[in-house]
């Protein structure tokens, strides 16, 4: 057989055998790995070339045929959490109550400081309030860390940093400001180092100021506020008062628009305020709060039917009970229908009407007009009333006209907000409503008693103690309250609490409006009488004149006036002459 | 198929370089563009808080009391009595018994009625505004 081997050895062995018959020459085993070789090559190699020809491809989608352009709109970047730690609070028009800005505090590394005494000298220059010794003192010790002023102003900071000394730096901190500084200070509050509340809505709400970004709207009107202020500040100031408080609410929704409390405190230095000046009267202090509560007992009374307005007493005779005896301011010493007991504020009249509807009627009532208990509002600066305990006839004789019961202003605005508003109480808040929807209060005396409450309250005004109220065409009608402050167990003659409570435009009214005056002094001009009608009500008369306009209630004009409190009071002047008539005939 | 295969490393080295080159040039765009972002992300940042300053500012200018004694003190203003509020339906309507409708198409030769009831007789500056 004629091999290839064979063939080549006769030409000489010089020609290699040819490549395909190869395989025939190696091992099987080899031939087949050899071809496996090939085609794994084959298909990475294909692989790899799809896997390129695919980023080759997206590539040139991206690059040449727009397929990669930036979304269209931008994305809020605005995080749920506060910008600088803690929200803002700001009153019911937007108006910034309380905020958090961003400062840069100083500190210095002593050690890198080469020159102590002159960086001293440029930083006392600079920063107003340090010594150039304190400075000194402090660049020249040993420590690695020293504050020299924190929350520098930004004029402040760009001066330091103009000075370019080395070994000070800024470390950025946040600070609380209040930028209405004394203004509803109580309400607003403060916070202290580490921006955590510590009093008034920076306390009640410090947990939703620390997590949510939203402001929290106040019901406040910072321009009541000022008025409500600026005129109580007068009334203390021309009768030499010791302190006073003011409340303003909407009558139809609880929304406090303005609370005053003075003396008053500057929140960002409230560390160095006395506890006087931040104590809170319009919510936390208690008072006797006299007269005002004759609008209770009067309600009460009628509501309920114990009395009609055709009824009265005798006020000719003092009231003597146990160890007690109830007089009249200024006695008229006769006969008196309600509405006049009313309008002349007899504490005998009154006393009486209490009696008719007895301790239990009186005690329900009060509650229910939330007298009873702490006032509901979203503030930590509250106090329960002081309720006699046991609750006896004398004590109902005294309550009836306010005295033997304490309880904060705040309360009895609101209290009186449900005898004018229709009827229906409404707790006091002090967070703005969102919505226009009628609020749902609980009904404690009926509509038709309301509007006699309204006309017997206007008449108070127009011909009673409250003459001084009355503000040209907003048809206000309220109540004044004089007691005797309690010193050591004993009503002091000379002290006393000045009050006046009222409510415009009264024939259907819309705001209340109170004002407290604690230790008034009768002047000259007053004649010696530091009354809640000499004091309370001419401050309350300003406050209505200038909010009233700010707040949309247009005056009346001329000629104008609630026929019903004019008929009201004809009819009780009718009803006395007839009682009097009696009287003679049956002697 | 079998001729182009003389074509195939060169093709390789080729487009091989190709994408090289533009995934380089496309990374370098996107890093310019997060740069880009990072800037913008923090200049938002400090505008924000300037706003913040700022508002604060305003609201420092704008309380009441100072308001109150600038007007006292530069304007000369005093408070509104209500007897100086006036409603657009209580004024008169003019003299010739032409409505305000009817004047509406005219050359106005007074200022509108509601101008007058702002400046109702006022020529001085006691015009009120509230404190």
């Amino acid at each position: 057989m004629k091999t290839r081997a064979a063939k080549n050895a006769r030409a000489g062995g010089r020609r290699l055998p040819p490549r395909s018959h190869a395989k025939h020459l190696l091992p099987g085993n080899t031939a087949t790995a050899l071809e496996t070789g090939r085609t794994r090559l084959l298909v990475a190699s294909l692989v790899f070339a799809l896997a390129f020809t695919v980023v080759g491809g997206r590539l040139i989608d991206l690059t040449l045929l727009s397929g990669g352009t930036a979304p269209r709109l931008a994305q809020s970047t605005a995080s749920a959490r506060p910008a600088d730690g803690r929200a803002d609070i700001v009153d019911r028009n937007g108006v910034v109550l309380a905020t958090s800005v961003p400062t840069a505090s100083l500190y210095a590394d002593p050690r890198l400081i080469r020159d102590p005494g002159k960086a001293a000298t440029a930083l006392a220059e600079v920063l107003p309030g340090l010594s150039r010794a304190e400075i000194r003192a402090k660049l020249a010790s040993d420590r690695g860390f020293v504050w020299i002023k924190r929350n520098l102003t930004p004029r402040e900071h760009y001066e330091v940093n103009r000075l370019g000394i080395p070994g000070l730096d800024f470390r950025r901190e946040v600070q609380r400001i209040y930028p209405n500084e004394r203004l509803a200070a109580h309400i607003v509050g403060f916070t202290d180092v580490d921006t955590e509340g510590l009093a008034g809505i920076e306390l009640s709400f410090n947990d939703v100021l620390k997590d949510s970004a939203t402001p929290v709207r106040l019901s406040l009107d910072v321009r009541v506020q000022h008025i409500l202020t600026r005129e109580l500040a007068a009334a203390m100031a021309e009768f030499d008062a010791i302190g006073g408080a003011g409340v303003v609410l909407d009558a139809r929704t609880g929304e406090t628009l303005a609370m005053s409390s003075l003396p008053d405190f500057a929140p960002d230095r409230a560390g160095t305020a006395s506890g006087d000046a931040r104590f809170n009267r319009a919510s936390l202090g208690l008072y006797e709060m006299g007269s005002v509560f004759k609008i209770f007992t009067t309600a009460q009374a009628l509501d309920s039917g114990t009395v009609t307005l055709n009824d009265g007493y005798d006020t000719s005779k003092p009231i003597r009970v146990a160890r007690y005896t109830i007089t009249d301011f200024k006695p008229k010493n006769r006969w008196l229908s309600v509405p006049e007991i009313f309008m002349y504020s007899s504490n005998i009249g009154t006393a009486l009407m209490a009696r008719d509807a007895g301790t239990t009627a009186q005690k329900t009532f009060l509650r229910e007009l939330g007298l009873t208990r702490a006032a509901a509002i979203e503030l930590g600066e509250v106090s329960p009333p002081l309720l006699p305990s046991p609750w006896r006839d004398i004590n109902t004789l005294t309550i009836s006209y306010g005295h033997g019961i304490a309880v904060s202003p705040l309360q009895v605005a609101s209290a009186v907000s449900a005898v004018v508003n229709g009827g229906k109480m409404i707790p006091a808040t002090l967070i703005k409503r969102e919505t226009d929807a009628p609020v749902a209060g609980r009904r404690v005396i009926r509509e038709s008693t309301s509007r006699v409450m309204r006309d017997l309250m206007r008449l108070v005004v127009r011909n009673g103690t409250g003459r001084k109220a009355d503000a040209e065409g907003y048809l206000v009608g309220g109540k004044t309250g004089t007691s005797d402050k309690l010193v050591n167990g004993r009503y002091a003659r000379d002290k006393r609490i000045a009050s006046f409570v009222g409510a415009f435009p009264m024939n259907d009214p819309r705001y209340v409006v109170l004002i407290m005056v604690d230790e008034p002094k009768g002047t000259k001009r007053t004649f010696n009488y530091a009354t809640g009608g000499w004091v309370a009500a001419p401050a309350v008369r300003n406050v209505v004149e200038r909010i009233a306009p700010i707040l949309g209630v247009a005056p009346v004009t001329e000629g104008f006036e609630t026929e019903s409190s004019e008929r009201l009071l004809v009819r009780a002047k009718a009803r006395a002459q007839q009682a009097k008539a009696q009287r003679i005939a049956a002697n | 198929m079998g001729g182009m295969r003389r074509f195939a490393i060169p093709l390789s080295i080729v487009a091989t370089l190709a994408i090289a080159v533009t995934l380089f040039h496309l990374k370098q765009r996107v890093g310019n563009l997060e740069k880009q972002l990072s800037q913008v992300e923090s200049a938002i940042v400090e505008h924000r808080e300037t706003i913040q300053i700022l508002r604060t500012e305003w609201s420092f200018l704008n309380r009441p009391k100072r308001i109150a004694d600038l007007a006292e003190k530069f304007l000369g203003m005093r408070s509104t009595p209500s007897s100086r509020l006036i409603r657009l339906e209580d004024l008169p309507l003019r003299e010739s018994g032409a409505g305000i409708a009817h004047t509406a198409g005219t050359a106005p030769t007074r200022p509108a009625p509601r101008a007058v009831a702002i400046h109702a007789g006022q020529s001085d500056r006691q015009i009120g505004s509230l404190r």
